[in-house]
């Protein structure tokens, strides 16, 4: 008999295997599982409006806030650009010129800063606070990251968007979303600190999302259902591809 | 259940479905969990959680069709982190046996098919979580290995490769078994 042979056995016999494992088991009582399974859905439906902020997390939230503002400008000089979310160009910054963006052949001067509002040491960042009432956030994303906090920030002292920073082991992530207003995603971008310029690195655009990393933290941002979105790793490391996957997964 | 009538009850997503989707996937899901952690309560409580985070994240779910299989990812992945966390050397509880009556009057071959399912039976409760996983999204679901890679966030070769080396454990089981049953069942040179 060939090896071969065997394993074609071995596919029909896994299949009918696995058949019987289900069959043959003896389950606990439905009902109770499917109370305890009620119980916890109203449970958690109630408990996610009530979440309150955790001001030990305060550091956290206000890390997070600014890795959003270093990435909402680049999404930001990115958009000036005028190409499509679905271009594919490659955009980059050269180290040097700071605040010059080079698309393919073109240059691009982003005029829309005001060296007056340039971030200085004595500049405040946003700072995050409870969201009391919040979207249905996720309470899982595609890694088990876990929800952890869901967050109101704030650009320039007014409320801003949604965000909720989830949690796995050491890595930790901070989605961000707003309704698409007449700004589109340029105000979005605006509102997640416009204001502030830092150097960029790896600006990308493919297949609907704008990915990039300030000091090695990536990002991706993208609009979908209504809503700009935005995704950043605060801590630890997460590859593209699977940012890419939590992305697509967010309704 | 047909794939049609899953996607209408994922697509309506209320208690009445999520009820009828519970009484489909219920005992498939906790034959999942069970096989990975051999206890009989934490297979209930994981399976339970899994329920309750796929009616949460329901709308997220692209293909209701695939619902089981999606389940099933989020009740493996449920058990998988629980023998993390807990650290536990798990001991494994009886499992029933499949009873042999049945198949005693019936042909030879018969008798033959149902005791090699029963060894992949046993082999593929010996298999590694992450293995076992795999196995049941492929053999169970008949998932593509691209499916399983998208639903587990994993490469597809990491899939390929974990999907190889149980069957390799399963396959050589048989061999095994099939080699000293050979033994056996002629009572060697007498």
């Amino acid at each position: 008999m060939s090896g071969e042979k065997r394993m074609d056995i071995s596919d029909d016999l896994i299949r009918e295997a696995l058949q019987q494992e289900v069959d043959c088991i003896e389950v606990p009582g439905k009902d109770r599982a499917w109370k305890n399974i009620t119980s916890s859905l109203e449970k958690k439906r109630s408990s996610v409006k009530r979440r309150q902020f955790k001001w030990s997390q305060a550091a956290a939230v206000a890390a997070a806030c600014l890795i959003v503002v270093l990435g909402g400008i680049g999404i930001f000089r990115n958009l000036e650009t005028g190409l499509s979310l679905a271009d594919t160009d490659m955009v980059s910054e050269t180290a040097d010129e700071f605040g010059v963006l080079e698309v393919e052949n073109e240059v691009v001067q982003p005029e829309v800063f005001d060296d007056s509002l340039r971030h200085t040491e004595d500049s405040e960042f946003p700072i995050g606070k409870a969201d009391l009432s919040p979207p249905d956030w996720p309470s899982v994303l595609p890694g088990d990251y876990r929800l952890g906090e869901a967050l109101l920030l704030t650009g320039a002292g007014e409320p801003a968007y949604s965000g909720a920073v989830y949690f796995n082991g050491g890595v930790s992530l901070l989605l961000v979303e707003k309704e698409i207003n007449e700004k589109d995603l340029l105000g979005f971008t605006e509102h997640l600190g416009g204001h502030m310029q830092v150097a960029l690195h790896d600006i990308e655009r493919a297949n609907g999302f704008i990915r990039f990393s300030v000091n090695e933290r990536t990002g991706l941002a993208w609009q979908k259902g209504g809503r700009n979105q935005a995704l950043l790793v605060l801590s630890g490391q997460v590859a593209k591809q699977e940012l890419k996957n939590i992305a697509a997964s967010i309704d | 259940m047909e794939p049609e009538e899953i996607r209408q009850l994922v697509r309506k997503n209320d208690n009445d479905s999520h009820r009828a989707l519970f009484e489909a996937y219920y005992k498939r899901t906790y034959a999942v969990a069970y096989n990975i952690l051999r206890r009989r309560e934490n297979a209930e409580d994981i399976t339970q959680d899994a329920f309750v985070k796929a009616f949460q994240n329901l709308h997220q779910l692209q293909d209701g069709a695939k619902f089981g299989a999606w389940l099933a990812v989020i009740a493996s992945n449920l058990a998988r982190n629980y023998l993390k966390r807990e650290k536990k050397i798990i001991l494994t509880e009886e499992l029933p046996e499949i009873s042999t009556d049945s198949v005693s009057n019936d042909t030879e071959a018969l008798a033959l098919r149902g005791l090699e399912i029963e060894r992949v039976r046993k082999a593929i409760r010996d298999l590694p979580p992450e293995q076992y996983q795999a196995v049941v999204l492929q053999y169970y679901h008949d998932l593509k290995v691209e499916e399983i890679a998208e639903m587990l966030n994993i490469r597809v070769g990491t899939v390929k490769s974990r999907l190889f080396r149980a069957r390799q454990k399963l396959a050589a089981v048989l061999e095994l078994d099939s080699d000293s049953a050979c033994h056996t069942s002629k009572g060697g040179d007498l």
